[in-house]
C-alpha cells in the first residue's frame, strides 16, 4: 500500500469514517413508533357525544383550514375531529382535535397562532395558564382572536408530545431530544376548544369547565392520550 | 504492489470520497423525495443539488491547476463537523443538518485535498448548494404567513380597483361566487429562494463585471419575487372567475405557476436591463 499518495489515503480514511458514521446514524434511527405502543383510538369514539351537561350541537362552524389545504392536513394529520357542544343554557363550545402519529420538528401539529390569522382571525392577546381539572392542572395557551370586529372567538388549547403537554419553545424541542434518543417517534395532539364569545373572561370559564367535564367522563387511557399522563404534565405546568 | 492509474490522477482523492458519501447521501435523498422534496414547498431541492454538481463538475479544472497546499487541521475539523451534523441529523429528524453537512464535507475534501485556495473557485457552488438546505417548519411557517397576507392583500386591492367583486379574509379570496385560498405553495418563503436561486444562477451564468449591478440585481430578485405572485394569484382568480372552479384548480393551476416563473424572469430580465442602463451612465464621465 506504500504506492498510495497521501490524499488518496486520506481519502480512503474519510471513506471509512463515512461508512461508520451511515451505519451508526442507520442504527440511532428512532425505530419505536409511540402511537404504536399505544391501544389504537379513534378519536370520533374516544370523545362522546355526550358528557357531563353538554350534547353535541349538529350545525358545525368551527375553524378549520380551506378544502384545499385538506391534502395537507392528511399528511400532517392521522386522526382529526372537530364538533360543537352545547349545555342546558346555551353555551356553544367548538371542540378541535387533530392527532398525528409522528411528531418530530418536520410533521409537527400546527399553533393556533398560526392557523387562525391564516382565516383572516387576528390574534389579540396570547398568554400561558392553566386549567385544573380531576385529571390533574394542565398548562394551557389562551388567545383572544377576532374576525373583523364580528366574530370575536377566545381560544383555549394545548399540544402533547408523546405523554407531555407541551406549549412550544425550547421546552418542546428537549421532549423531543429525549424521545429521539431512545430512539422512539413521539406521537402528539393539538387539543382546542373556543367558543365565539365578546366576554373572554366568561369564554375562558367556559372553556375551562367544558374540558373539566370531558376529561372527568373518560377512561384514564383515553384521557392520557387527550391530556398526557398527569404525573409528567404537572411537572410541565409554568409558574405564574 | 502498483496502484492502479486512475487513483494517480490528482482528482482521484475527489472520486473516492464522493463514493464514500453515497453511502450517507442516497438514504438521506431518497427519504426527501419521498418526503419534502415531494412537495410544491421544496420541489427545489433536487434541481438545486444537481445543479450544484454540475457547477461543481465545471470547475474541476480550475481546480486541478491550483497549487497543492492542502490545509489540514481545517480539512479534518471540517470534516468532524460534516459528520457530527449528519450522524445528529440523521437520527434526530432534523434535515437542516442532515442535508447542511454535505456542504461541509464537500469544504473538507476541497481543503484536504488542495487548500483554502479550492473555496474561493467554487465558492458560487458551495454558496448555491444552500438553497437545498431544507428550513425548519417553524422558521417557513413564521416568514411564510405575512408574506400570503401582503400577497392576497395587493392582489385584493389591484383586482378592486381594476372593478372586480372581491373580498378578503386573511388568505381567502372571495371573487363572485368562489372562494380561492392562497396556499402556502403559491406565495410562500419557499417561492422566494426557488426564484432567488434562479436569479443568482442567471447572475452566475451571465457573469456580469460590475459588482455593483450583481448586487442591485441579487437584492431586485426579493420583490421582484413578491410581485410575481401577486401577478400568479390575480392570474388564478381572473381565471376562476372567468372560467370556473375546475379550470382554476385543474389545468390553468399548473398554468398560473408558470405564469409565476415567466413573470419573474421578464421582470429580473427588465431589471438587469435598467440596471445596466444606470450602471453604463455613471460609469459613463470616468471613462
Amino acid at each position: 500500500m506504500g504506492g498510495l499518495s497521501r490524499p488518496v489515503r486520506q481519502a480512503l480514511a474519510m471513506v471509512v469514517a463515512m461508512l461508520l458514521v451511515a451505519l451508526l446514524a442507520q442504527a440511532g434511527r428512532p425505530v419505536h413508533k409511540l402511537s404504536e405502543q399505544r391501544t389504537r383510538f379513534d378519536l370520533e369514539q374516544v370523545v362522546p357525544e355526550r358528557f357531563g351537561d353538554w350534547r353535541l350541537l349538529r350545525a358545525g362552524g368551527v375553524v378549520l383550514p380551506d378544502s384545499s389545504v385538506l391534502a395537507n392536513l392528511q399528511r400532517l394529520y392521522t386522526q382529526t375531529l372537530s364538533r360543537a357542544y352545547v349545555n342546558s343554557r346555551g353555551t356553544v363550545i367548538m371542540l378541535s382535535i387533530a392527532y398525528g402519529d409522528d411528531q418530530r420538528a418536520a410533521m409537527a401539529v400546527h399553533y393556533p397562532e398560526v392557523c387562525y390569522p391564516a382565516q383572516g382571525f387576528q390574534v389579540r392577546s396570547n398568554r400561558l395558564d392553566s386549567v385544573t381539572t380531576t385529571h390533574g392542572t394542565l398548562p394551557v395557551r389562551r388567545l383572544e382572536t377576532e374576525l373583523s370586529r364580528q366574530r370575536y372567538e377566545p381560544v383555549t388549547y394545548w399540544v402533547t408530545i408523546g405523554d407531555r403537554i407541551s406549549l412550544g419553545g425550547v421546552e418542546r424541542r428537549l421532549i423531543e431530544l429525549e424521545y429521539g434518543l431512545q430512539r422512539i417517534v413521539p406521537d402528539g395532539l393539538l387539543f382546542r376548544v373556543s367558543s365565539i364569545n365578546r366576554d373572554s373572561a366568561q369564554a375562558f370559564r367556559d372553556h375551562d369547565t367544558f374540558t373539566g367535564d370531558l376529561l372527568a367522563s373518560l377512561p384514564a387511557a383515553s384521557r392520557e392520550w387527550l391530556a398526557g399522563d398527569p404525573a409528567r404534565v404537572r411537572a410541565a405546568v409554568p409558574q405564574p | 504492489m502498483k496502484p492502479a492509474a486512475a487513483l494517480q490522477h490528482p482528482l482521484a482523492p475527489f472520486g473516492i470520497v464522493a463514493l464514500g458519501a453515497l453511502a450517507l447521501y442516497v438514504p438521506s435523498f431518497r427519504d426527501l423525495l419521498n418526503g419534502i422534496w415531494g412537495t410544491d414547498q421544496q420541489g427545489h431541492g433536487p434541481l438545486v443539488l444537481a445543479i450544484s454538481l454540475w457547477l461543481l463538475w465545471r470547475k474541476g479544472p480550475e481546480l486541478l491547476a491550483l497549487p497543492d497546499q492542502p490545509a489540514r487541521s481545517a480539512g479534518w475539523g471540517c470534516f468532524g463537523i460534516a459528520m457530527l451534523l449528519y450522524a445528529f441529523g440523521r437520527t434526530q429528524g432534523i434535515q437542516m443538518f442532515e442535508v447542511g453537512s454535505l456542504i461541509w464535507l464537500v469544504v473538507s475534501a476541497l481543503l484536504l485535498f488542495r487548500g483554502s485556495a479550492a473555496l474561493k473557485v467554487v465558492w458560487f457552488p458551495l454558496f448555491f448548494m444552500l438553497f437545498m438546505v431544507p428550513l425548519p417548519g417553524v422558521v417557513v411557517d413564521t416568514l411564510t404567513q405575512p408574506m400570503k397576507l401582503a400577497v392576497s392583500t395587493v392582489a385584493e386591492w389591484i383586482l378592486w380597483n381594476a372593478g372586480y367583486p372581491v373580498a378578503r379574509t386573511g388568505v381567502i379570496l372571495q371573487v363572485g361566487p368562489y372562494q380561492l385560498l392562497v396556499a402556502d405553495a403559491c406565495a410562500g418563503l419557499n417561492t422566494l429562494l426557488t426564484l432567488e436561486a434562479l436569479g443568482l444562477l442567471y447572475l452566475n451564468l451571465v457573469r456580469h463585471e460590475s459588482a455593483l449591478r450583481n448586487i442591485t440585481l441579487a437584492i431586485l430578485i426579493v420583490p421582484i419575487s413578491f410581485a410575481a405572485n401577486v401577478i400568479r394569484v390575480i392570474a388564478l382568480t381572473l381565471i376562476t372567475y372567468h372560467f370556473g372552479d375546475e379550470a382554476g384548480q385543474g389545468f390553468l393551476h399548473g398554468f398560473a405557476g408558470m405564469v409565476l416563473f415567466m413573470a419573474a424572469l421578464m421582470l429580473i430580465i427588465a431589471a438587469d436591463t435598467a440596471t445596466r442602463a444606470v450602471v453604463r451612465t455613471r460609469a459613463a464621465p470616468a471613462v
